[in-house]
């Protein structure tokens, strides 16, 4: 009912553009002021003549907007950033809300995640320090928490909706500091409540995201600084999370559906992290292969493909194999919207849980039981060796299967320091460094440990041992120790 | 101008031959029996500097000898090293280790110096000889070609004669040049040297006064240390070094391309020679930390599974420090180009001595160099139109990028199909296929069969099973059997 009030008077605006247009370029000698008074008065008593639910409709956003508006935050983090070989301080802005009556705020994991430290500016433009709470890059969810002694009165908590609820078409704003403008409030309608994104995307910092979630696509303008800001409906109820924007598109923004922000959040609040069961599995829908299987829709979803040493391989499962059930729940995905609720079902059960997978197999139906384990980390935190010239990275299972490595032994050359130490032995991004003099590298620890034992005996002369794809190559640093 | 060469050259040689004929009607003669054997060959050459751009085009020009009746034309094999333009407006070749790909040449043309121009199809290189061929698309016409025999080997001091080129305006024309050979080298490249003026020397024949063809000029390429494309430092000790030549000409001897030249050159090339090993420069300073008591020599990155280096017992972090009884001089990766280029040229089936450290003790081997096998680059393709895909066979360095067992069967994928190209995570160049639809697909042949099969059977969907590192998956594809 509204969509059709609104319609009209919205196409009459636009004629009403041109109209103004046309006048304006007859009247030249007039002032701006003149023109624009002209225009605005133009519009208002079309509007006014045409529709009385408009002004409802105008009524209902300023009172949504006064429930949201007061638990609206900037989110300013100071991270390490590395770049060249070396660490450096970074900023960024983004937005975020007030979550609860403790003082908890909700950002995006790619606007506070590890943050050293956090400033907050407040509705009423107080800047407030804050504390990362937990982060979870697999929802690019992040929460933090207002850093003030007891007696500071923090804004009234935004109400939550719930996002299964929403409907295409209808009516939410966006709310944050697009391009740093804070306060800014941007309006429109649920494009789409199930927008599949491929679950391959990386945030900046690396990490895999959104394999657990469809996505709320809204026409309201989202752009860079509108991360983490909430999404919300006419009820001034938070819906959504504003993520993502496209590039090269306008009016498409994606926000995190608010149902899977509760859960994610409570879980940080409570546990500082998201603990997730890992079964190496990766599905396919039936739609894309119906016809090797079957022409008929059918239940169940394709095992694309299988993780090498997952519980899963382990256990004898194929790829092609189709599951049929868990845990005695039948599964179905036909389409691709339909697979993230299969991942997150997975990634929800408790780790360390015997889970029975139905699976079929050249039309026979097998029974396994698998334990499921927690997935690790989907990429390692990267270290600076000052006086050797580089930064480097562990290898997690994610990036040894990315890049074929034989093993997850050994630390990643991320950035080499133009003209540095490193830079002059030749060292190169890419290198895996397995070996320092005769001590074997394991992992990030291991060479922070190395490291910071021969930095500060000045070790001169560092032999280095590592893997140029497959090329083993000696790389010996002159380390340079200032001062 | 022939009067004063005659001058000065009265005192070093007898001016009437036997036969009775003097140094210029003999010059005189050569040029009437060459001038319409060397050809000028322009050609198109694309350049991939770095994956992710797209590749450099140039236009380029060498001269081609007439190596048979039928218009086949025989050109040095530098005409697939990139070419490409680097800052400050300077063309540099860059070897194919620095670009790690060939470069691909097309649009040819061949001049004559009679005037006439014809269009050219590549044929192909002659890896070893390292020389490549073009066949000249002009009909029933008969041209006349240059016969390698068993050419003696070049003296220093001999006299020669340079056949060249001349480019535009002049040319194409053909200049006479009475010359010395003023070098003979083995190291790194087997060769000889000798003083010329020839502007575009690549492909000039060189020839003694009787005719009898010696060599021919070549390009020696700079060795250039891995990875300098990235490091600007070396990139730009490379360019300083490109005048030296100046003046100059290399000369290869003609029994290197003899045989290739007289053979069809459509038949399978040879090889070059292989070792199987990843080397890294032995510096003093590596030496030295190493508490090795040698101050040059080569540090084995890798030993290829099944390589004659394997076979002969070396391995990885072994240290080279002798080749045939001399010791190794190499001491910066520089100079691994060289060493590398003289491993290239000694020939498959020679049996090499070689002297290295292990674990603080010597030892020796001895390695019996094989044909290079096909790399990557090289391998033999098939495509298939109707499932939209194209498949290589696995290459010895496909399999050892990616750590996989020398047993690994499949084929490599290297032209995803279109329709299932837009997701990543669904098939990649480089995925293994191990199975078409129920079909195991072993190697190349084995997938033709498969792929045959398919054809007879015509299904809607085909399933195909792949293989990325440790990961296995598969995807369909919707065949078009129109």
């Amino acid at each position: 009912m509204l969509i059709g009030d609104r319609a009209t008077p919205h196409w009459q605006n636009f004629s009403n553009r041109g109209k103004v247009t046309r006048s304006m370029r007859s009247v030249r000698r007039g002032t701006a002021a003149q023109l624009v008074l002209a225009f605005s008065l133009l519009s208002t008593a079309e509007i006014a003549g045409q529709s009385t639910s408009a002004e409802e409709l105008q009524q209902r956003v300023f009172a949504a907007r006064d429930l949201v508006a007061p638990a609206l935050v900037n989110v300013q983090p100071i991270t390490d950033v590395y770049s060249s070989g070396e660490r450096r301080s970074s900023t960024a802005i983004g937005s975020g809300f007030i979550f609860d009556d403790r003082g908890h705020i909700v950002t995006n994991y790619h606007v506070a995640g590890k943050a050293k430290r956090l400033i907050i500016t407040l509705s009423d433009r107080q800047r407030v320090p804050g504390v990362l709470v937990g982060e979870d890059p697999l929802t690019d969810i992040a929460v933090l928490k207002v850093d003030v002694g007891t007696d500071f009165k923090l804004p009234d908590p935004v109400g939550l909706g719930d996002s299964d609820e929403l409907q295409v078409g209808q009516y939410v704003m966006a709310l944050g500091s697009p391009l740093a403008l804070q306060r800014s409030l941007s309006f429109g309608v649920v494009s789409s409540k199930d927008r599949y994104l491929p679950d391959d995307f990386k945030l900046p910092t690396g990490e895999r995201t959104g394999s657990f979630n469809t996505w709320i696509q809204t026409d309201a303008a989202i752009n860079p600084g509108n991360s983490g800001g909430p999404l919300v409906n006419l009820d001034g109820l938070v819906v959504g999370v504003n993520s993502r924007g496209a590039f090269g598109a306008s009016s498409i923004g994606f926000a995190i559906p608010i149902n899977i922000v509760k859960e994610v959040a409570a879980e940080l609040i409570d546990h500082g992290r998201v603990r997730r069961s890992w079964l190496g599995l990766d599905f396919q829908p039936r739609e894309e292969l119906a016809q090797y299987f079957e022409a008929e829709p059918s239940p169940g979803v394709v095992i694309r493909s299988v993780e090498p040493d997952s519980p899963a391989a382990r256990a004898g499962i194929q790829a092609g194999d189709v599951l049929m059930a868990y845990g005695g729940q039948e599964i179905a995905a036909q389409f691709q919207e339909e697979l993230p609720a299969i991942y997150k079902l997975i990634a929800d059960t408790p780790v360390g849980e015997t889970v029975e997978q139905l699976i079929e197999r050249d039309g026979e139906k097998l029974r396994f039981a698998l334990v499921t384990e927690e997935r690790s980390q989907s990429i390692s935190d990267e270290m600076e060796c000052e006086s050797w010239g580089f930064t480097a990275r562990g290898i997690t299972r994610e990036f040894a299967m990315e890049f074929n490595l034989p093993d997850e032994n050994g630390v990643v050359v991320v950035g080499v320091k133009p003209n540095g130490a490193a830079f002059r032995a030749r060292l190169f991004p890419g290198d895996r460094v397995v070996r320092v003099e005769n001590e074997e590298v394991a992992g990030l620890d291991a060479l922070l440990e190395i490291y910071r034992r021969l930095d500060s005996e000045e070790v001169e002369n560092v032999l280095l041992t590592v893997m140029r794809q497959h090329s083993r190559q000696l790389v010996l640093i002159e380390a340079s120790y200032e001062q | 101008m022939n009067s004063s060469l005659l001058v000065g050259l009265g005192l070093l040689i007898p001016l009437v031959t036997p036969q009775g004929e003097s140094v210029s009607e003999k010059l005189s003669r050569l040029e009437d029996r060459y001038r319409h054997s060397l050809v000028q060959v322009t050609y198109s050459q694309q350049v991939r500097v770095s994956p992710g751009e797209p590749p450099q085009e140039a236009e380029l020009a060498t001269t081609g000898i007439l190596v048979s009746e039928d218009g086949m034309v025989m050109v040095s094999g530098m005409i697939y090293e990139p070419f490409t333009d680097v800052p400050h407006g300077v063309g540099v070749r860059f070897p194919a280790s620095v670009t790690r790909e060939d470069a691909t040449v097309s649009e040819a043309r061949v001049h004559l110096v009679d005037g006439s121009e014809h269009a050219a199809t590549l044929i192909g290189r002659d890896a070893e000889a390292d020389v490549a061929f073009f066949r000249i698309d002009a009909g029933e016409r008969r041209f006349e070609p240059v016969v390698f025999g068993s050419a003696p080997a070049a003296a220093v001091g001999q006299e020669v004669v340079v056949l060249s080129l001349l480019p535009e305006p002049l040319g194409p024309a053909l200049a006479v040049e009475l010359t010395r050979v003023q070098a003979v080298v083995s190291n790194p490249y087997e060769g000889f040297v000798v003083a010329t003026g020839a502007s575009d020397p690549v492909g000039s024949l060189v020839c003694d006064l009787e005719g009898t063809p010696l060599g021919m000029l070549d390009a020696i390429t700079v060795p250039m240390p891995q990875g300098s494309l990235r490091n600007p430092i070396a990139l730009l000790s490379v360019m300083r070094d490109l005048p030296k030549s100046v003046g100059r000409g290399f000369a290869r001897p003609a029994r290197q391309f003899a045989a290739a030249a007289s053979r069809s050159p459509e038949s399978v090339p040879l090889r070059r020679a292989w070792l199987g090993v990843e080397m890294q420069a032995l510096t003093p300073e590596l030496a030295e930390h190493l508490n090795l008591p040698v101050r040059a020599g080569i540090v084995l990155g890798y030993v290829y599974q099944r390589s004659p280096a394997e076979m002969a017992g070396l391995r990885t972090g072994d240290v080279l420090t002798e080749f045939q009884g001399q010791p190794i001089d190499v001491d910066r990766d520089e100079d691994l180009g060289a060493f590398s280029e003289k491993l290239l040229r000694i020939g498959a089936g020679t049996e090499i001595r070689i002297g290295y450290w292990r674990d603080g003790a010597q030892g020796s081997a001895v390695a019996t160099l094989a044909p290079a096998p096909k790399t990557s680059r090289e391998a033999d393709t098939v495509e298939v139109e109707e499932l939209d895909l194209a498949v290589q066979e696995v290459t010895f360095d496909y399999l050892a990028t990616r750590n996989l067992d020398p047993e690994t069967q499949g084929v490599v994928v290297r032209e995803p199909p279109v329709a299932v190209r837009t997701n990543p995570n669904r098939v990649r160049p480089g995925d293994l296929l191990v199975k078409l639809g129920e079909r195991t697909v072993a190697d190349l042949d084995t997938f033709r069969q498969a792929v045959e099969m398919l054809r007879q059977e015509r299904p809607g969907e085909v399933v195909l099973f792949v293989e990325r590192g440790r990961e296995s998956f598969f995807f369909a594809v919707k065949p078009d059997w129109e």
